[in-house]
């Protein structure tokens, strides 16, 4: 049996009448970095709150390292990292000084650690100024050395490029992976920046108005997300019609912009690029492309159906 | 608890609003002393120049250590609601009620820290500038201090519960105030009817310690009789196992909004502050004119190094 270090099992948030979750079953193994997948309003940040212990389901139940109840989620939770929306901490207090605090209350032994880690997170030359005066990215990088502090096996990240420069994103997504990689630190990312995740995340939980609709691994996604040509000529009716007639059945689709995408093409570009020039059409674009997460996702929601 | 009551010494401690709220109350008493010796000091026989006048102003007010507890706990934690820092302190895995138990030490830490440096203050300063004479003694003020203890921990309690549990400050400052002003004077006033509710009002603070006996030529503070003494005790500890277990109850479920340092301002913050790619994933082309870097999903899945998990 796999055993999972985060899991919820039917998990159910309702805020009065409204339904924040319904259902949800996560599994998140040891090692994973896993993106939670959502529009906004979704539930990801009330997933991620359920697990933080900000808030308590209303139906299911979350187990941290296999442990569930809440005595021992509260015994599970120190060796977490959390950062949950925008990070909390005393604006009068200077950045070293509310790194010092939250190691005294995650009890991690010697206060070097905070410089260590505030190296780590890009801040060390900020540590004496009050949090009040950091800016947007800079809050959000001092919410990560939060996470970080006490060397935890899983790190929970709620949008956690939210304010970040371009460099920043960069940096932030090389030490994701560099810890993943070397320290083997499990992570769970909500984000609904789908092209950030997509270049992260090994497995991916999608969320739809409170509902898991699928819990994907990377392979499973590589493989499902279909190939497919894309080629612009100058009349797509006419040349639709020439395609079923010529190739047979084909699973094609028709964008905006006289755009033609043939999923899972039989054939190869020159022959499809051919069969216009025969009949007189003129291409102005031909490409071959593989479906994105963003793609894939609009699929699910049933947004771009083919 | 004992790390969160840690990290709480320290913020407490490395912050200026301890400082600040403490100079406040010592400040007050020495104001008041500064006042007496500049006004009378050319009139050494008269009563309002002695000591006892300037310590009967605190004896007589013995309600005003659960005032003085009640705001201590505001500037120590009201602010949380706002910074967002509750939601670190849960999901570093300290359950809510030791949280609320934290919050009740480090604000007897802090109040009886202030309130010792108060009372040195006020009875060095008094003794400094006044003629040390009078019926109130500094002895007095000190058992004050002692026996109105019970009350005001048991009001630092009430005042620990209602932050924790009501978002809006205002809220909190009136369901405090409700408990321990508005429902004594209405017992008292129901009781002038009703025996039974007598009975009980005379047991609250509030009414019972209205009858305090302090002028310039007498000072019989009502602890001072055994009846007295006994009713501050059992009030007081009563108010403590209520307010407590209320607290227990109340905060276990307590949820905690998320909210930043971004949407904080309120007149108590403002005090306290004075220490104070859109990267569009699909194309090597963008035939819609989008903008921002346009990255190729075939190239990122083969390029990027991700450690492979099975699945």
């Amino acid at each position: 049996m796999t055993e999972y270090i985060v899991e919820t099992r039917g998990v159910g948030k309702n805020y009065g009448s409204t339904v924040a979750l319904k259902d949800v079953s996560i599994h998140i193994k040891r090692g994973e970095i896993y993106g939670l997948v959502g529009d906004n309003g979704a539930g990801k940040s009330t997933m991620l709150k359920l697990l933080a212990g900000h808030i308590y389901p209303t139906e299911g139940e979350v187990a941290l390292f296999g442990k569930t109840g809440e005595k021992e989620l509260e015994r599970c939770r120190p060796q977490i990292g959390f950062m949950i929306e925008h990070p909390g901490f005393f604006p009068y207090l200077s950045v070293e000084k509310n790194l010092e605090y939250c190691r005294l209350l995650k009890g991690v032994p010697g206060s070097e650690k905070n410089e260590e880690i505030l190296k780590l997170v890009g801040l060390w030359e900020r540590r004496k100024t009050k949090c009040r005066e950091l800016s947007m990215g800079n809050k959000q990088r001092l919410g990560l050395a939060v996470a970080l502090i006490g060397e935890p096996e899983v790190l929970v990240l709620d949008e956690p490029i939210n304010g970040l420069d371009p460099s920043g994103i960069i940096d932030l997504r090389k030490m994701l992976l560099k810890l993943n990689r070397d320290k083997n630190i499990t992570i769970l990312l909500s984000s609904h920046i789908l092209s950030e995740l997509e270049q992260t995340a090994t497995t991916f939980g999608f969320l739809q108005k409170g509902k898991l609709i699928e819990e994907i691994g990377i392979q499973k996604l590589r493989e499902k997300c279909q190939d497919y040509l894309e080629i612009t000529v100058s009349d797509p009716q006419t040349y639709l019609a020439m395609l079923s007639e010529v190739f047979g059945k084909e699973n094609y689709r028709v964008y905006p912009g006289e755009v033609i995408r043939i999923f899972n093409p039989q054939k190869s570009a020159e022959e499809y690029s051919k069969l216009a020039l025969q009949y007189g059409l003129v291409v102005t674009g031909l490409r071959r492309q593989q479906t994105s997460l963003e793609d894939y996702y609009m699929d699910l929601k049933g947004g771009n159906q083919r | 608890m004992m790390n969160y009551i840690k990290s709480e010494l320290y913020r407490m401690f490395h912050s200026r609003m301890i400082y600040v709220t403490a100079l406040g109350f010592a400040g007050a008493p020495l104001l008041l002393n500064g006042l007496l010796y500049a006004t009378f000091r050319t009139m050494p026989d008269n009563a309002y120049s002695y000591t006892s006048f300037s310590y009967s102003f605190l004896i007589s007010l013995p309600m005003f250590f659960c005032v003085a507890a009640f705001i201590v706990v505001l500037s120590l934690y009201e602010g949380d609601k706002k910074t967002g820092n509750m939601k670190n302190v849960v999901a570093s895995g300290i359950s809510r009620v030791k949280i609320f138990a934290g919050q009740i030490v480090v604000s007897l830490v802090a109040c009886y820290s202030i309130l010792i440096a108060t009372l040195a203050v006020y009875i060095l300063s008094a003794r400094l500038l006044l003629v040390d004479a009078g019926p109130a003694t500094w002895m007095d003020l000190v058992k004050e201090a002692l026996v109105m203890s019970p009350i005001a921990i048991s009001a630092l309690i009430l005042a620990v519960v209602v932050t924790m549990v009501f978002e809006k400050t205002f809220v909190a400052v009136m369901v405090w105030s409700g408990i321990l002003y508005f429902i004594p004077t209405v017992f008292f006033y129901v009781g002038i009817r009703y025996p039974v509710i007598w009975k009980i009002s005379e047991w609250m603070p509030d009414n019972f310690l209205s009858y305090i006996e302090v002028n310039t030529s007498v000072c019989n503070p009502m602890w001072d009789t055994p009846e007295g003494l006994t009713k501050c005790m059992v009030a007081g500890a009563v108010g403590i196992v209520v307010f407590g277990l209320a607290g227990l109850c109340l905060v276990r479920k307590r949820k905690y909004k998320n909210k930043g340092l971004y949407e904080n301002i309120d007149l108590l913050s403002v005090w306290r502050d004075w220490d104070g790619i859109s990267a569009v994933a699909g194309g090597s082309t963008c035939a819609g004119g989008c903008g921002g870097a346009v990255l190729d999903a075939e190239t990122l899945f083969a390029t990027h190094s991700r450690p492979t998990v099975g699945n």
